[in-house]
């Protein structure tokens, strides 16, 4: 090797050699660094560990002594470790138990404890975590669990907790609000029902029911009143209607409200005092509020089920009872005085829509002649054009003065009222005549109080009418006086026992005697015999019954002659509508009596007579018939017979012969039916009449030529049927027979005219000469000596006509036609 | 300067060069150390900037090319004695771009006086990396070395531009652009 090369080598080893000390000078320092380091971490770690063990141990000795109550239990809610104040609080006899405390939760809390306990996992931490539990006694208590988890390597392995009971503070609370909100919540109202409400409802809030009223107690009326219940609805102004009420005494609230003292009863059915409503409530707490030693008031709560009330409530309620007293009676004191002020402005009120509407004029006056009050109708009075209100504090000094002129006496008007006044003492009923012709009573009323004068009051009546009324009646009484007096009836006024009371002139006149021998006596005894007796005892039943009627009654008058008497009676009362009496009109019918009896024997007399001429007749044209008949058929006989040795004019005479017969025989029908006719046979019955038109045009023959027509549908009548029959047949006929024309009218027709049917019948015929008008309506009259007319139709259309009350007559031209008119009344 | 930056440079030379250079480029030096580096020391950088500019000047070849060398030669004794950190990253972008935040600091963590250039990443996508060099030694090619040698590790490579931002090379950008094939 050459030298520069072992230099070099030697240089680099030189090289190597300082660095390898160098590098091991480093590890050098670096180890004594890191033993240093270590020293120091050991000494730490033993500080450390000791201070762990002291604390651990000091811990311990903590939580084995602590007031609180200390559990550890694993992730499922299993005890694993307890202290002393923990076994106590959860209701174990030693704390050595195999136990898990989900069993403690209620199960309504199992959502809220599984929730935050999984915040509990999260976090690692719970605090202030309240919750009701019940232990192993079955004690329900309110705990304060303030929890953190226990880990292990960084992963959960047990959960500790500190508990607290906070049964008791939580009630203590809840008692504090109560009563907070009560007395907040009454603090700002006077208004009584206001305060009762507000503390029922947070009464019954408290108490866990929805049943708390509060009753006010009057001593002075030995009665209990509902103000307010936790169940009402809020009213909006003013006093409550049907509020329950009973006696002091009755029932626990009337028992607490004479006793003063508070009850709390767990089952109602085991206490006789109880009143049951409409539900039997279990339980009751009833507390007093008593102010100064007595009893203003009762708070009453009641719920169904048995022992649902504590003492602890029982004194909370106490408690409030003290708090809210004053407030109670200041209230009830305001609102009585509220009542009774409203009462007075109620009545106040009253009375002044009542003198206002007063129809006196009123006027009240103080001591100095000022207006106090005033009603419209004395403004209407004295023509002040001023309302009422607005004449308030005027002066009437000058009043008198400015109003005399409405009165007649002007002067007389002033000097009166000043001397009134003068005298200061009532005056009433005065009257005064106004110029309108209006009359007045006024009446003065001085005011005195406590003997000093206050003024007087002036009362104004209008009796204008009234008066008017007093003299209209007066004027009455006297003009029915006079009637009495003087008219032709008899009067006789009788009281309950028949007693004349009084009689009238005419009556004294027809009965014979004066009226001072009648008053007193009795009427039936002075004027009636055992048979008239009778039937005034029946007319007398009638009038207490409080008929009115007429009768007649025999009598004997003074001078001992019977005469008959119509009387018309009418009961009489008195003023309270009691019967009293009777008042009867009497008027003398004797006389007309006798016509009466008279007349009735006349018309039996007719009667009969009438009948016997029916007979006669109807016997007469019987017995003439019969030969008629015979002559008749003996007649055809001999003409049968001979009929072959009969020369024309025989057979002509035989021919007249059967005519004359005919004729012979439908004279005597007529003559028969003429006489049949009257007004009393037949049947009434509204009759159609154009059926009757009708069934004539049938029964007739009617020619062909001729034309029968009705100008108007005709009406109906009352009447007989066969009568109307009769009528038109006959004059139908009469005017088919006269008919000389080729072609035949004949018109029926109608007017009504002055509540009269007026028929016509018009044809137009051959007419009939005016001389003969009146003439053919007379029975047997005939103009033509016609075969078929019997000179009777008409004038049995006459009788008819006349039985139903109408007229009958004709126009006619000869040549031209005629009409023949009658009436029938409708 | 960390001693094994001196010592790891000495081999390389060694390796390349030959003990005469290592010697001879020692001797020209003016060392307060006297060239007696081990690994756990620290020395002052002026020493190295000596030693490569005496090697600089003995090779003819630029000290940015000797660096660019010893940055890949320095990538192997990374990945010899600290296989934890490559381990970490899936590919050389994220890689570079958290030198600065996890690399560096956790080489702190170890050599609380190590001298580090400081990285500031402007743009990090999937294929470009644009961070800005800052170090008073400006051995940008010792660091481009090193980023060429990832991006082998990586069975990846890119191309990267430097741009000078200050011309004493104290402040340099490097813009990496990953070649996908």
């Amino acid at each position: 090797m050459s030298k520069n090369k072992i230099d070099i080598l030697q240089r680099a080893l030189k090289r190597e050699k300082a660095a390898r000390k160098e590098a091991e000078k480093i590890l050098e320092v670096r180890s004594t660094n890191l033993y240093k380091t270590n020293k120091k971490l050991e000494k730490l770690n033993v500080g450390l560990e000791s201070l762990l063990n002291r604390s651990d141990s000091q811990l311990q000795g903590v939580f084995e002594n602590i007031v609180d109550a200390y559990v550890i239990m694993d992730l499922n809610f299993n005890v694993l470790k307890m202290n002393k104040s923990a076994t106590e609080m959860l209701g174990f006899e030693d704390d050595k138990v195999d136990y898990n405390l989900v069993k403690m939760v209620l199960p309504d809390d199992y959502d809220r404890v599984s929730n935050s306990f999984q915040e509990l996992l999260k976090n690692g931490v719970l605090k202030d975590f309240e919750i009701k539990i019940k232990n192993n006694k079955g004690k329900v208590i309110i705990t304060h669990i303030n929890a953190s988890i226990i880990y292990d390597k960084e992963e959960p392995v047990a959960a500790q907790g500190i508990l607290r009971d906070i049964t008791i503070s939580k009630e203590n609370e809840i008692i504090t609000k109560v009563i907070n909100d009560i007395t907040q919540s009454i603090l700002g109202t006077m208004d009584i029902y206001e305060i009762s409400l507000n503390t029922t409802k947070k009464i019954a809030n408290y108490l866990k029911t929805d049943d708390c009223v509060i009753y006010s107690v009057n001593h002075t009326e030995n009665q209990v009143e509902q103000i307010a219940a936790s169940g009402d609805k809020i009213s909006t102004f003013g006093d409550i209607v049907n509020r329950l009420k009973f006696d002091i005494g009755k029932g626990i609230v009337g028992t607490v409200a004479k006793t003063g003292k508070s009850m709390l009863i767990h089952d109602t059915s085991k206490d006789k005092r109880y009143i049951v409503d409409i539900a039997r409530n279990y339980s009751e707490l009833t507390v007093p509020i008593i102010i100064e030693n007595k009893v203003i008031a009762v708070i009453d709560s009641e719920h169904p089920n048995k022992n649902h009330f504590t003492e602890v409530q029982l004194r909370t309620i106490e408690n409030i009872a003290r708090i809210i007293a004053l407030k109670i009676k200041n209230a009830i004191s305001l609102s009585e005085k509220d009542r009774t002020q409203k009462r007075l402005l109620k009545s106040e009120e009253r009375l002044r829509i009542l003198i206002s509407s007063l129809e006196s004029g009123i006027l009240l006056e103080d001591e100095n002649r000022k207006i106090v009050l005033t009603n419209s109708k004395f403004c209407e009075m004295f023509h002040i054009p001023l309302l009422p209100e607005e004449m308030v504090g005027a002066d009437c000094t000058d009043a008198a003065e400015q109003n005399k002129i409405l009165f007649k006496n002007s002067d007389g008007f002033v000097k009166r009222i000043e001397a009134i006044l003068l005298k200061k003492e009532t005056v009433l009923s005065d009257e005064l005549i106004m110029k309108s012709g209006k009359v007045l009573e006024r009446d003065y009323i001085p005011l005195y109080n406590d003997d000093v004068y206050r003024g007087h009051l002036w009362s104004y009546k209008d009796v204008t009418l009234q008066k008017k009324y007093r003299k209209s009646l007066e004027a009455q009484k006297q003009k029915y006086s006079n009637i009495i007096a003087n008219m032709n009836l008899g009067l006789l006024e009788v009281d309950k026992n028949d007693k004349i009371l009084m009689c009238n002139n005419s009556f004294s006149k027809m009965s014979g005697y004066r009226e001072d021998e009648l008053i007193g006596k009795r009427a039936s005894d002075v004027f009636l015999d055992k048979e008239a007796l009778k039937v005034l005892q029946l007319q007398s039943e009638k009038r207490i019954k409080g008929q009115s009627n007429s009768y007649e009654i025999e009598v004997k008058d003074k001078a001992g002659i019977k005469r008959t008497w119509l009387i018309s009676g009418a009961p009489n009362y008195n003023l309270n509508g009691e019967l009293v009496g009777s008042i009867g009109i009497h008027l003398d019918i004797t006389d007309q009596k006798k016509l009466q009896s008279e007349k009735d024997n006349l018309v039996s007399i007719l009667k009969n007579k009438n009948e016997e001429l029916q007979e006669y007749a109807q016997i007469v044209s019987h017995d003439l018939k019969s030969p008629l008949r015979n002559i008749s058929a003996l007649s055809s006989w001999i003409k049968d017979d001979n009929i072959n040795s009969l020369d024309k004019s025989s057979l002509m005479h035989f021919e007249h012969l059967e005519q004359t017969l005919e004729r012979m025989e439908a004279l005597i029908s007529g003559i028969l039916k003429y006489s049949s006719i009257d007004a009393e046979s037949g049947q009434n019955q509204q009759v159609d009449l154009n059926e009757i038109i009708d069934e004539v045009i049938q029964t007739l023959h009617i020619p062909d030529h001729i034309n029968i027509k009705k100008s108007k549908k005709l009406p109906f009548l009352n009447g007989d049927k066969i009568k109307f029959q009769q009528l038109f047949q006959n004059l139908l006929n009469n005017a088919i027979t006269h008919n000389d024309k080729e072609k035949g009218q004949i018109e029926i027709g109608f007017e009504l005219r002055n509540n009269q049917y007026e028929f016509y019948i018009k044809d137009n015929g051959s007419g009939i000469d005016k001389k003969y008008h009146n003439q053919i309506f007379k029975i047997f009259y005939h103009i033509t000596k016609n075969k078929y007319s019997t000179g009777i139709g008409l004038s049995i259309v006459k009788k008819i006509v006349e039985i139903y009350g109408g007229k009958i007559w004709l126009e006619s031209e000869l040549g031209i036609g005629t009409t023949f008119y009658f009436t029938i009344k409708k | 300067m960390k001693g094994v930056v001196f010592t790891e440079f000495l081999e390389m030379v060694e390796e390349k060069y030959g003990l005469e250079m290592v010697d001879d480029i020692i001797q020209n030096s003016n060392l307060p150390s006297k060239g007696a580096y081990t690994a756990v020391g620290t020395y002052k950088f002026s020493e190295m900037l000596e030693l490569l500019q005496n090697l600089s000047r003995k090779t003819e070849i630029s000290t940015d090319d000797l660096l660019l060398v010893y940055g890949t030669h320095f990538f192997d004794l990374l990945e010899r004695n600290y296989p934890e950190f490559f381990l970490e990253y899936q590919d050389p972008i994220t890689m570079l771009s958290s030198i600065e935040n996890h690399i560096h600091v956790e080489v702190l963590k170890i050599y609380p006086d190590a001298e580090l250039p400081t990285f500031e990443v402007v743009e990090s996508t999937q294929n470009v990396l644009i961070m800005v060099y800052k170090s008073s030694r400006a051995m940008h090619h010792f660091g481009l070395g090193l980023i060429n040698k990832t991006f082998e590790y990586f069975n990846s490579s890119a191309t990267v531009v430097l741009e000078k931002i200050k011309q004493d090379g104290t402040e340099v950008k490097f813009i990496i652009t990953k070649i996908n094939e």
